[in-house]
């Protein structure tokens, strides 16, 4: 049978001279019609530049050294740019990430899949309008005749990411290259855009190649995987053989990293010892609100109110780890910031240690500052790229005026990093010279300087690789234990809740809609839209659960 | 007797603060390594010799004294009203060959007719010998190649003067390499140094060369010719270096403060803070630059007239009214640079890292010097190597409509001006404009290319890491 696609020993490096680097080594795969296979592995392991290779759209710096590319029988490798250009978007289509970027904001959605259908099928004028109002509707997008005229603003998210799909499928072509067309979208809408995809595979019998970091969306789409490690493709099997029993020890661990309740049994972490819930909270939150002013006209009159954070109301104990869990947009994170008062709270008690932080003055707040901390999401942006770790970590210290001395201070940061999994020495260092989960750590040591009783924790792992996500989620575990910290663990990930809560909240449009312990709410849960959420989580088929 | 006039006093204590920050830079690594990555540029580093070369100029013009008079007392030590430079010392030949009017470059005879007695009662109209340039000729006939001869001593002197300084700078760099001096110099010849130091002895060698042989030659000549009252117009460009420096310079010191404070304030407090400097700088923004400055120069003049007692010398004058110029244009042009601050601190005070000092409860003070300043720097700096050269240019447009440096002071604005009725004169006399313009180009030009360097390495959308 011929293939619909064959990678045959391709390479592809980057640099020159005698620093070369093969990001892509000696890959070989294919893609049958009407076949899935899902490229997985973690960042920096070639998948991105497989994709790019096959387009040829390689970045400046990189180069094909070695192998072919055959689609349907031609050597893509042979063809002029000018045929290449035929390729792309007619015979191969292509979806990327970021949705928000890929779109151009001055032009609407009909204009930007009538450019494609222009290209590769030379329709115009109302035969163009009329084929891109049928591909929206073929993605889903209600309302098409409409929404055809509209601009890329005026769509959400996934509705955005329908309108790339609809541009892909333009040119009718026959293999799709996905390249993480679901990471940047919730979980409910990226259960929706899977779906579709499936169902336009069924329709069309095109080939997919589907580009993934994650085991979860893999195991709903892959018909085949192909793992890749390090620019190598280090297994190969069809979807069923490898969730049953991954072969190569790569895949076991990424398996392993996997965050969930499994997880949390093996490591006997935390485990079925619930904290104490018998006398005060160390937080309690009442009725708390943030709301936006909406101002409209000359005079800047406030018009309405965006409810950012309505009503929530939530009890954490000394030790324990409470989770928040809910889509982009339902406030968790401006809730966290809330409370931390980093931001203004409209109204509402927060009772932290028996005093309503909302109505402190300014110097007693600075004071009581050291009592509460937060481990941002996103490891690059969190440390002032222009100072040395050991300043990043002092700063807390010397703004609350811990430690007797330079020395003693000194003697803190090495502790704290070798706490963190890092060693003293490092602190003479920038943020740049550390990776991801490094950093991560460093902001948890930074954190953890000033002695606080609770850290909230927004979306800690969300920007980190699987394997580097179990690290820091262990170290998280670990302090617990040793400290007594407790948690308010804001994320969107339900493997994460499974495994490290002891209490979960769910928010919904700025409410909570439903709490309780962890078992309770994830096992059974009670309202309709924590049904919902739950039923998107796409779920890995563990060879365990199939016993 | 040292005299110190303000705008003197400012470009050191401007000197003094490069130095700290060089010195400040050289212990923290983010701000090594970019500049490092402009050490590392070819081109940026000939344009630092050249922009060296004038800044020496101009700071050796800065260092003004009233020289001694030698009197028949020897005891007793007198000094002279005039107020002179240390480059003046250096370049004493020159203000002394004066001409009566017009000549052209190396010319031995006036530019105009004169008429002329003779002691026979006779009367000829004819070009007259001039009183300095080319005075040594018996036979003005042989002028070419008595220049060809006088230019071989004055280009082995260059190459002399540039041997010795890149011999110290090999035996300096041997030193700290660890290796003979040979082995250096095979280095440097065969590229293989962290500087571009062949490109930057080359450079230097060039500049050395020429500048030597122009002043050689201008003991001999007026190698730019002689201006309207018989001034030597090299002399008059070579001492413009310092009115242009200043400009360029002090400005930028007069404006950093505001732009620095009122940009980070805005963006870090926004509200009504924002609100009120973002008033300010448009209000400041939409007042016509050039109707600003004049009404600021036409003020000091009234001021200056009503007060003349208190200046005690015309060059005092002129100074103050350069310094104000200085502060006009700053006050004019920090919207721009402020502008940009408050954008990127808008941006800057959202990002992770600010909130988490917000968290340690960190004063605004300390957030606004530890974490925002810091990473506003690469801005200020595009901006301040970009801003120079349409400083230096502004001046010349200043000086063109009479509100710009005193006509007393040497400026390329000045001498443009004065270009503009050389220009409608037949014959026209086009070497004052040149010397203006070929000088001006070699600032501007090297504080262009540098300026590219500085961003190239600074812009983090261009900087990797």
């Amino acid at each position: 049978m011929t293939h619909l696609l064959e990678v045959n020993n391709l390479t592809t490096q980057f640099g020159s001279g005698e620093r070369v680097e093969a990001v892509v080594d000696n890959v070989s795969f294919s893609v049958g019609q009407g076949e899935t296979v899902v490229l997985l592995g973690e960042s920096g392991s070639g998948k991105s530049i497989t994709a790019l290779s096959i387009m040829r759209l390689l970045p400046q710096a990189a180069r094909i050294s070695g192998g072919d590319i055959l689609l349907g029988g031609d050597s893509l490798f042979t063809l002029s740019e000018r045929a290449m250009r035929h390729v792309r978007g007619g015979r191969i289509g292509m979806i990327f990430q970021e949705p928000q970027s890929s779109l151009n904001p001055v032009l609407t959605a009909g204009q930007q899949i009538g450019e494609a259908l222009q290209q590769h099928k030379g329709l115009k004028g109302r035969d163009q309008l009329l084929r891109a109002v049928e591909l929206m509707d073929a993605v889903g997008i209600p309302e098409p005749d409409r929404r055809v005229h509209e601009y890329p603003h005026q769509f959400s998210g996934g509705m955005k990411q329908r309108i790339m799909i609809a541009m892909a499928l333009a040119g009718e072509p026959d293999l799709l290259i996905a390249d993480e067309p679901t990471t940047a979208l919730d979980v409910t809408i990226q259960a929706q855009v899977l779906e579709l995809l499936r169902d336009l595979q069924k329709k069309t019998g095109m080939g997919i190649l589907f580009i993934t970091h994650d085991l979860g969306v893999a195991s709903v789409m892959a018909d085949r995987v192909a793992v890749m490690y390090k620019g190598q493709i280090v297994e190969q099997q069809g979807s069923d053989a490898f969730f049953k029993s991954p072969e190569h020890e790569y895949s076991i661990h990424l398996f392993n990293s996997l965050p969930n309740r499994d997880k949390r049994i093996r490591d006997e972490k935390t485990a079925a010892t619930m904290p104490d819930r018998s006398g005060k909270p160390l937080l309690s939150v009442d009725n708390m609100k943030v709301y936006y002013p909406i101002r409209k006209g000359l005079f800047k009159r406030v018009v309405g109110h965006v409810q950012a954070v309505d009503d929530v109301s939530i009890e954490l104990y000394a030790g324990e780890t409470v989770a928040i869990v809910g889509e982009s947009g339902s406030g968790k994170t401006t809730m966290g910031k809330g409370i931390l008062q980093l931001l203004e709270v409209t109204d509402g008690n927060i009772v932290f240690n028996g005093e309503d932080l909302n109505r402190l003055d300014a110097a007693t707040l600075r004071k009581r500052r050291s009592d509460m901390q937060i481990v941002f999401q996103d490891p690059y942006s969190s440390m002032n790229p222009r100072m040395m770790i050991a300043d990043i970590i002092e700063e807390g210290m010397l703004a609350q005026g811990i430690g007797s001395g330079s020395s003693d201070r000194q003697n803190r940061i090495d502790k704290l990093l070798t706490d963190v999994g890092m060693k003293p020495e490092h602190k003479l260092r920038y943020p740049h010279e550390f990776s991801g989960g490094q950093r991560q750590r460093i902001c948890i040591a930074r954190a953890l300087a000033v002695e606080p009783k609770l850290v909230i924790c927004d979306e800690p792992t969300s920007a980190l690789d699987v394997s580097v996500q179990a690290q820091i989620l262990d170290l998280l575990n670990d302090l617990q234990q040793r400290l007594g910290l407790a948690y308010l663990f804001i994320t969107h990930n339900i493997g994460v809740v499974e495994y490290l809560a002891h209490y979960v909240a769910v928010m919904y449009q700025g409410r909570i809609v439903e709490q309780g312990a962890v078992e309770d709410v994830l096992y059974a849960p009670a309202h309709s839209y924590t049904r919902k959420l739950l039923s998107a989580v796409p779920m890995v088929r563990t060879g365990t659960e199939d016993k | 007797m040292p005299v110190i006039f303000l705008t003197d006093g400012l470009i050191f204590l401007l000197l003094l603060m490069v130095t700290a920050f060089i010195w400040y830079a050289r212990r923290h690594e983010h701000l090594r390594v970019p500049w490092r990555q402009v050490g590392r540029n070819g081109m940026a580093m000939s344009a630092v010799v050249v922009l060296l070369f004038y800044i020496i100029i101009g700071l050796l013009d800065s260092m003004h004294f009233h020289p001694r008079v030698e009197t028949q007392n020897s005891t007793e030590s007198r000094y002279s009203n005039e107020i002179i430079s240390v480059l003046d010392v250096l370049l004493k030949h020159l203000p002394e060959q004066t001409e009566k009017t017009y000549s052209a470059p190396f010319a031995t005879h006036a530019y105009a007719m004169e008429t002329i007695d003779h002691e026979d009662g006779t009367r000829t109209r004819e070009y007259p010998r001039l009183q300095h340039g080319g005075t040594h000729l018996d036979d003005p006939e042989n002028r070419g190649q008595d220049i060809l001869l006088k230019s071989l001593p004055g280009i082995a002197a260059g190459l002399l003067v540039w041997m010795t300084i890149s011999f110290m700078i090999v035996m300096v760099l041997a030193r700290n390499a660890g290796v003979t001096i040979s082995g250096q110099l095979r280095y440097i010849v065969h590229r293989q140094t962290a500087l571009p130091w062949h490109t930057i002895l080359l450079t230097l060698g060039a500049v050395l060369v020429l500048f030597v042989w122009a002043f050689y030659l201008s003991h001999y000549y007026h190698i730019f010719g002689t201006d309207k009252v018989g001034q030597d117009v090299f002399y008059q460009a070579i001492k413009s270096i310092r009115t242009g420096l200043m400009i360029g310079t002090l400005t930028t010191l007069v404006m950093l403060p505001f732009a620095l404070m009122l940009g980070v304030m805005a963006g870090y407090f926004r509200g009504w803070v924002d609100d009120i400097i973002q008033y300010i700088y448009t209000t400041l923004n939409s007042i016509p630059g050039v109707l600003l400055i004049a009404a600021a120069i036409l003020m000091l003049e009234v001021y200056m007239s009503n007060h003349s007692g208190d200046f005690s010398s015309n060059a005092h004058r002129a100074d103050l009214r350069l310094f104000f110029l200085c502060v006009i244009l700053g006050i004019m042009s920090w919207t721009g640079l402020c502008r940009l601050l408050r954008g990127e601190t808008m941006k800057l005070r959202e990002i992770d890292y600010v909130q988490a000092a917000q968290a340690f409860g960190v004063s605004h003070v300390t957030i606004m010097i530890r974490h925002l300043l810091p990473n506003v720097m690469h801005i200020v700096m595009i901006t301040i190597v970009l801003d120079f050269s349409a400083l230096v240019l502004a001046e010349a447009v200043l000086a063109y409509i009479n509100i710009g440096v005193d006509p007393s002071m040497s400026s390329w604005g000045n001498m443009i001006n004065s270009a503009r009725l050389e220009m409608a004169r037949e014959p026209v006399v086009w070497w004052s404009l040149s010397a203006a313009f070929v000088f001006m180009l070699g600032l501007v030009l090297a504080a262009n290319l540098f300026a590219d360097a500085v961003r190239d390495a600074f812009d983090p959308r261009i900087r990797e890491y």
